[in-house]
């Protein structure tokens, strides 16, 4: 199990305040599964991700630990002792594939440089592993692909070869921050459903970043609904996309294009918008957007509870099923 | 579909476009052929390189075809300098089609510009355009970086409208956004159209959008048309092979409602 516990971001301000991006955030992923990260633009997904990779901006502050599946812990804050887990134990693939390639180099030196450097495999074990690796992307002329450079790769294969890069030193945590969102829908469904199989086998935890609930619903084991910094539910991916106990996960559900929407038909939002740092509410962050919202929402804010396999900030996350109807 | 007027507002007839490539010629649409109805929309969907980046080209009139023709109310579609085109364009990435040293109101203003109306009546109409689309009209004088995506989609859709135009071409216009700001600007689309009667070219590669928004779809493969078939009948059974396709990959990452567990992509 990889686990991050407590991930507070925070902006430093002069005069010694802190402004609160991202506050006590927790989640676990398991070796082999995935975990999907929904929420809307600014809910602090990628803050947390980048957090958790020793990747945040100098001017933030950052605090949690993170915990490897060998039991060791390194604190966040710490962001060099992080970062030098980063390309070994942890990895991450960004939106822009080709932007992690260097366009100088073919993809077969690429691959192998890495793990070379870092002393972790000779260059003859490091060689034989990105061929495995390409092939599990679904390369068929593997030694051809090795020879390209970057330019020469489409978006689809740029895509397949950075999430192999990503995985060369078998990493315990992988992040994949918007990975698909350039890609038609073919391409996208086979990439992710090759990552999926290549982390089984593996054991590589997965966090899949995404504010497309549609691929995160095919292809996350859990989910974790981000909004306004914090964490609203945690669940299992079955459980959470089908008795959705927080407001915001049923009103992001239905505002999803669905293919059996009649045509012409208005589809149901979430009036309003997300509220930035700084204006958080007291209460509930959800209350100002939300349908369910009382008395009760504005005075207190809901702590993360138990609720089914996984946990819900709110304070009526035990009536999910009467409110299952209700959209805003 | 909204009482459609008889005559088309867009033909497109046996349109074949090739590009001088390196080495050769490449045929970037072959022979398509389809006409649209005033106030009705038409999805051109397919994957990249299919063509609808250069149909929309073509459509817009910012170029023209190599063989065949694109008629726009009866007309050629063609760019005049100096003219408000008769087709507006809607893009992915509201950012980066606004001006953004100018106010927002100024952009929205900009195809009035020609119009014999003196320059209150203009501020009036930029705000009544504002109000119609959903933001407040005090915000005429903000730069597009004092709103969000969603809001400056709004404003984009606002200024394609000021002129009034009677075909809109919308290029994968929710794409860049949040699911709950595409649902708003979805339905935008929907509200807008019914009351400014428009008929509308919508490009998407997401055919859970194009399902709400569209009355006819066409499938667009390596330049031709795979298909071309009635909303509620292609997403009921598609025509060809290829459209089937496209629609069972998409489904494998849509939310479907009510949600199946043995829907999940195995």
């Amino acid at each position: 199990m990889t686990a991050v516990s407590g991930l507070g971001v925070a902006l430093r301000r002069p005069g010694g305040e802190t402004l609160p991006l991202v506050e006590d955030v927790s989640f676990a992923v398991a070796p082999g599964r995935i975990l999907g990260v929904v929420g809307e633009t600014g809910a602090g997904k990628t803050l947390t991700m980048r957090a958790t990779l020793g990747l945040s901006a100098p001017a933030l502050a950052v605090t949690g630990h993170l915990t490897l599946p060998d039991g060791d812990v390194v604190d966040l804050a710490d962001r060099a002792a992080v970062r030098a887990l980063l390309g070994d134990r942890l990895s991450v693939v960004l939106q822009d594939p080709l932007g992690m390639l260097d366009p100088l180099f073919r993809v077969g030196d690429q691959l192998i440089e890495g793990v070379c450097r870092a002393g972790r495999m000779t260059s003859g074990e490091a060689r034989g592993r990105a061929e495995r690796l390409l092939e599990a992307m679904g390369f068929v002329d593997v030694a051809a692909v090795q020879r390209l450079f970057p330019h020469e790769l489409s978006g689809g294969m740029a895509q397949r070869v950075a999430t192999a890069l990503a995985m060369m030193a078998r990493p315990s945590l992988l992040v994949l921050d918007e990975p698909t969102s350039a890609l038609d829908a073919s391409v996208r469904v086979e990439v992710m459903r090759l990552v999926r199989q290549l982390a089984a086998e593996e054991r590589i935890g997965v966090c899949l970043v995404s504010h497309d609930l549609g691929v995160i619903s095919h292809f996350a084991d859990a989910l974790m609904v981000m909004y306004a910094g914090r964490v609203l539910e945690a669940r299992p991916a079955d459980e959470a996309l089908h008795a959705p106990a927080h407001p915001y996960t049923r009103a992001l559900i239905a505002s999803s294009p669905s293919l059996d929407a009649p045509r012409r038909r208005p589809l149901p939002v979430i009036h309003g918008a997300p509220p930035v740092p700084g204006t958080w509410p007291g209460g509930c962050v959800f209350e100002p957007r939300c349908p369910r919202a009382a008395d009760r929402c504005r005075g207190t804010r809901p702590a993360l509870e138990p609720s089914g396999a996984g946990t819900v900030a709110c304070h009526y996350r035990h009536d999910a099923e009467d409110a299952r109807h209700v959209t805003a | 579909m909204s009482q459609p007027d008889d005559a088309p507002i867009l033909a497109v007839q046996d349109v074949s476009r090739r590009y001088s490539v390196r080495g050769g010629v490449r045929q970037a649409l072959r022979g398509v052929t389809f006409t649209l109805a005033a106030n009705a929309t038409i999805a051109i969907v397919g994957e990249s390189g299919a063509g609808k980046s250069t149909l929309t080209r073509l459509i817009a009139g910012f170029e023209r075809p190599s063989t065949g023709a694109v008629l726009v109310d009866g007309a050629p579609a063609a760019v005049a300098p100096g003219k408000v085109a008769p087709v507006q364009m809607v893009f992915q990435h509201p950012a980066e089609a606004l001006n953004r040293f100018a106010s927002v109101g100024a952009s929205i203003g900009e195809p009035l510009l020609r119009a014999p109306i003196s320059r209150p009546e203009r501020q009036a109409r930029v705000e009544e355009l504002l109000g119609m689309v959903g933001i407040d009209p005090a915000r005429a004088r903000d730069r597009p970086r004092a709103f969000s995506g969603g809001q400056l989609q709004r404003i984009v859709l606002a200024r394609a409208l000021a002129a009034e135009p009677r075909l809109l071409v919308c290029d994968e216009p929710t794409s860049a956004l949040d699911v709950s700001v595409q649902a708003q600007i979805v339905n935008l689309l929907l509200e807008l159209q019914e009351a400014k009667r428009f008929a509308c070219v919508l490009v998407t590669h997401d055919l859970a959008v194009a399902r709400v928004l569209a009355d006819e779809v066409l499938v667009l493969r390596d330049g031709a048309v795979a298909e071309h078939t009635p909303a509620d009948a292609f997403f009921e059974e598609p025509r060809s092979a290829y459209g089937h396709d496209l629609l069972r990959t998409t489904a494998a990452q849509t939310l479907n409602a009510p949600l199946r567990a043995a829907e999940r992509v195995k």
